[in-house]
């Protein structure tokens, strides 16, 4: 045994390896009792929270600002939304606005004129005496021009 | 994001560690090396129910330890007579083991010689199980100064034991 123990100092990792064949001394119940202290702690611990209504909870700054960008896109889309249905809405009144008056022009003229000139003619036809005083007419004009 | 450990989880890690860490802390201070080793258990807790569980659970361990010990024996400097006459009566380092190739008393008569910068090296390398980059870390020096430390109480011990 004693021989073994002096062949053993001439290699430094067999120093190392017999050192590690030494179990180092602990008191009995040693890791038991640190183990129970751990196990109370965890149960004071778990205690304290749970008789604790309120927690502080940590928020990264980034949660924040993301809910701030989907706020500010989601607030632009529907505020594009009511400007563009407001600026179409307007435009097409317009538009309809300008058309109708155009239509009823067109149909003032025709209502208005052609009716008018067919009745004219309707009679000179039908009426001599209108007739001779529409020559009448005419041949006055001519002389005054 | 590194998973919270579960109660068996964490009694696996003491069982895997605790005796290991015990005898890192006595290097330090043998009064208090177990209270020590329970007030990081304890933290380790606290830090796990903040979920801010330590990436590398052991070598975070070896620094909270080692960083307690430091602080207590620096405000426990009138009191450092009664300390030694407590350690006078201190428990052995190793349990005494016929199987093994060294004599548990002879080895840590030995290691107790060794600087405690050296000592601490070792016994995170060898009993925690440590890589020189963690003990690097856990002792607040560079990993080729932990390797330094390790190699040259090795060979120390090889010496003394020659």
């Amino acid at each position: 045994m004693t021989s073994d123990k002096h062949n053993i100092s001439e290699h430094c990792p067999e120093i190392a390896a017999a050192l590690g064949e030494l179990m180092p001394s602990v008191p009995p119940d040693f890791a038991d009792e640190i183990k129970q202290a751990v196990k109370s702690e965890l149960h004071s611990e778990a205690n304290e929270q749970g008789g604790n209504s309120t927690q502080n909870v940590s928020v990264p700054l980034t949660h924040y600002i993301r809910i701030a960008q989907f706020n500010a896109a989601f607030l632009g889309m529907i505020g594009g939304l009511l400007i563009g249905v407001v600026l179409g809405g307007t435009g097409v009144f317009f538009v309809m606005d300008w058309s109708q008056r155009q239509t009823e022009t067109a149909q003032a003229s025709s209502n208005n004129e052609l009716p008018m000139y067919a009745a004219y003619r309707q009679m000179l036809e039908d009426d001599p005496a209108f007739r001779a005083m529409d020559y009448d007419y005419k041949q006055t004009k001519d002389i005054n021009h | 994001m590194k998973a919270q450990p579960t109660c068996h989880e964490i009694e696996e890690i003491i069982d895997a560690h605790a005796a290991a860490l015990l005898l890192f802390a006595r290097q330090w201070d043998r009064s208090s090396a177990e209270d020590v080793v329970q007030q990081a258990f304890l933290q380790l807790v606290r830090q796990v129910k903040k979920k801010k569980t330590p990436d590398n659970i052991p070598c975070w361990l070896y620094r909270v330890v080692r960083n307690e010990l430091i602080r207590r024996h620096k405000s426990r400097q009138s009191t450092r007579r009664r300390e030694e006459e407590v350690a006078a009566h201190r428990p052995e380092w190793f349990e005494p083991n016929d199987a093994a190739r060294l004599d548990s008393q002879r080895a840590a008569l030995h290691l107790e010689s060794l600087p405690t910068e050296q000592r601490e090296v070792v016994v995170a390398r060898i009993w925690g199980g440590l890589s020189f980059e963690e003990i690097a870390r856990a002792v607040r020096c560079s990993r080729s100064t932990a390797h330094r430390r390790y190699v040259e109480a090795i060979e120390a011990l090889r010496k003394k034991m020659s």
